[in-house]
């Protein structure tokens, strides 16, 4: 794919919002809101416009709000545009559609959110812990996480 | 005869590693293998994880910044600058022109040293252990001149929000002009050493076969991306600082084998250190003194969300702040780590090579394991 078939941000912009549960974000040229049910079709639109580079997934905890924020930062390996996609899921109904089918790249970083925030990623092929070890109980960067106490009660005396 | 070819094999796991010495740390792979050949491989990851993103929750901006030259802690100095130009980002603050530029020239010091670590533990994986000292030497004198600058060799935590630590001084002049004389001798004496290494040919040349189809589809960024045939490099194509200034010429090769990414950091060896040239007399026409912007002593970004990404020694890092608004603490921090996205092609690339090219294979994506596990 050459630059110029890389879509520009304007471009993206008019073919985003037809996207039936995909709004821009007011004040930025790059940034989007998008509905569970959306998150496929925006993603692959994005790979077809020539956003081949999925930079990262991640998530924030909004406690307060009681929602979980995943931030999925979709670029090209031409110019350095990114493209945010915000998907708002409630705490207490942590899932979200997987993008392994459409970006290979997506596997372990669904992993690690998974791992750290116990949001699950519905058809994803391989969704275990990655960072923490199997076994490990907890989210660790969940908001309300406790910290597990230390086993470790000091060193025995030897008299 | 089994499905392989092979007239006698056995089916087995190996456990390759966490304590292997060409594992470039704690990295781990469980594979399964027939006889002599790779059929599946699994990188398990988290030995040196310590929780760096929860860390950074519970400090604040400041305390938080030294902890990420521990990621990848062979180009500390990198590490520091996207999360500065995240919180800048959301702090809206203006970088003085000096302190920029002393950026940059730090961040290619720290590349150098880094890809002189990546090139040299790269031929001692492949048999050849003497291969590694004459890159440490150049790696050294790299070091010097960010110890004369900061004081510190590989944590230096030199990158300050708003600016950095500390001016340009004559000892790290003094200790970079000893780079600059060395440098280019070793580059010539190196190709002569191994490029036409016969052993090294062979076990590398088709070795890891990466296409740039898949190389994009993985996420790959840095060197092992260009080696692949993606002419990508963020300084180029996307600057930041003031890295639109100068010309920076970007190597690439096509093979995407294990080959081709040794040669790649090779060529790219001798652009940075051009391009150290370049910034270093572009700072020599700054006037001395004026290092840090306009930061307030407790800093509290706005509420938001911001990233950053920048291009590192292992690939292109990245960075997200989300902060509340309130608090002097981040809500939360995250990092895209390169070598973390770069080895998750690993499952896909080893099957159908033998034991010995998993080794080559390894040591080619030139990997930090702080920077895996976070």
């Amino acid at each position: 794919m050459t630059n110029n078939e890389v879509k520009t941000k304007a471009q993206v912009a008019a073919a985003m919002t037809k996207i039936a549960g995909v709004a821009a974000i007011e004040g930025t040229d790059c940034e989007y809101t998008v509905e569970a049910s959306a998150l496929i079709q925006a993603a692959e639109y994005l790979l077809g416009a020539g956003y081949e580079f999925l930079a990262d997934i991640t998530a924030v905890d909004y406690l307060a709000a009681g929602h979980f924020r995943l931030l999925y930062q979709i670029a090209n390996y031409h110019n350095g545009d990114i493209i945010t996609l915000k998907l708002d899921i409630p705490r207490e109904a942590a899932e979200a559609d997987s993008l392994c089918g459409v970006y290979a790249a997506a596997n372990w970083l669904e992993r690690e959110v998974y791992d750290m925030f116990g949001i699950k990623f519905a058809g994803h092929p391989d969704l275990r812990r990655i960072l923490m070890w199997d076994g490990y109980e907890g989210w660790p960067l969940r908001k309300d996480f406790v910290q597990q106490p230390n086993k470790y009660q000091g060193r025995r005396r030897l008299d | 005869m089994s499905e392989n070819g092979n007239a006698y094999s056995e089916r087995y796991t190996l456990n390759l590693g966490p304590q292997h010495p060409s594992t470039h740390g704690v990295l781990r792979i469980v594979a399964d293998f027939d006889g002599e050949t790779c059929i599946s491989a699994d990188p398990v990851i988290g030995y040196l994880h310590r929780g760096m993103e929860k860390l950074l929750e519970s400090r604040t901006y400041p305390q938080g910044l030294p902890y990420t030259d521990r990621l990848d802690y062979l180009a500390g100095v990198n590490n520091n600058l996207p999360l500065a130009l995240a919180v800048e980002k959301l702090l809206g603050v203006e970088i003085p022109e000096r302190a920029s530029l002393l950026r940059m020239l730090t961040c290619e010091i720290m590349r150098l040293a880094s890809y002189m670590v990546g090139i040299g533990i790269y031929i001692m994986d492949l048999g050849a252990v003497s291969g590694v000292f004459y890159p440490f030497q150049q790696r050294e004198y790299a070091l010097e001149v960010m110890s004369a600058l900061c004081g510190a060799r590989m944590t230096q935590g030199y990158i300050r929000f708003g600016g950095v630590q500390a001016d340009w001084n004559d000892e790290a002049e003094a200790a970079l002009d000893v780079l600059y004389k060395e440098l280019p001798p070793f580059i010539e004496m190196y190709h002569k050493l191994i490029d036409e290494n016969e052993i090294f040919l062979r076990r590398t040349k088709g070795v890891g076969v990466i296409t740039a189809e898949r190389a994009k589809s993985y996420a790959l960024t840095g060197p092992n991306l260009r080696a692949s045939g993606v002419d990508y490099d963020l300084r180029r194509d996307a600057p930041y600082c003031l890295y639109d200034r100068f010309t920076i010429k970007v190597p690439v090769q096509q093979a995407g084998d294990c080959h081709a990414r040794y040669a790649q950091r090779m060529l790219e060896v001798e652009e940075i250190l051009k391009l150290i040239k370049a910034i270093h007399a572009a700072l020599k026409e700054t006037e001395p003194g004026k290092i840090m912007g306009a930061v307030p002593k407790m800093l509290r970004p706005p509420a938001g969300e911001a990233y950053a990404q920048t291009e590192n020694p292992k690939g292109i890092m990245g960075c997200l702040v989300a902060s509340d608004g309130k608090g002097v603490n981040p809500l939360r921090v995250h990092f895209r780590r390169p070598s973390f996205d770069n080895i998750a092609i690993f499952s896909e690339l080893m099957p159908g090579h033998k034991v010995a090219d998993l080794i080559a294979i390894i040591a080619s994506f030139d990997i930090v394991l702080g920077e895996i596990d976070g």
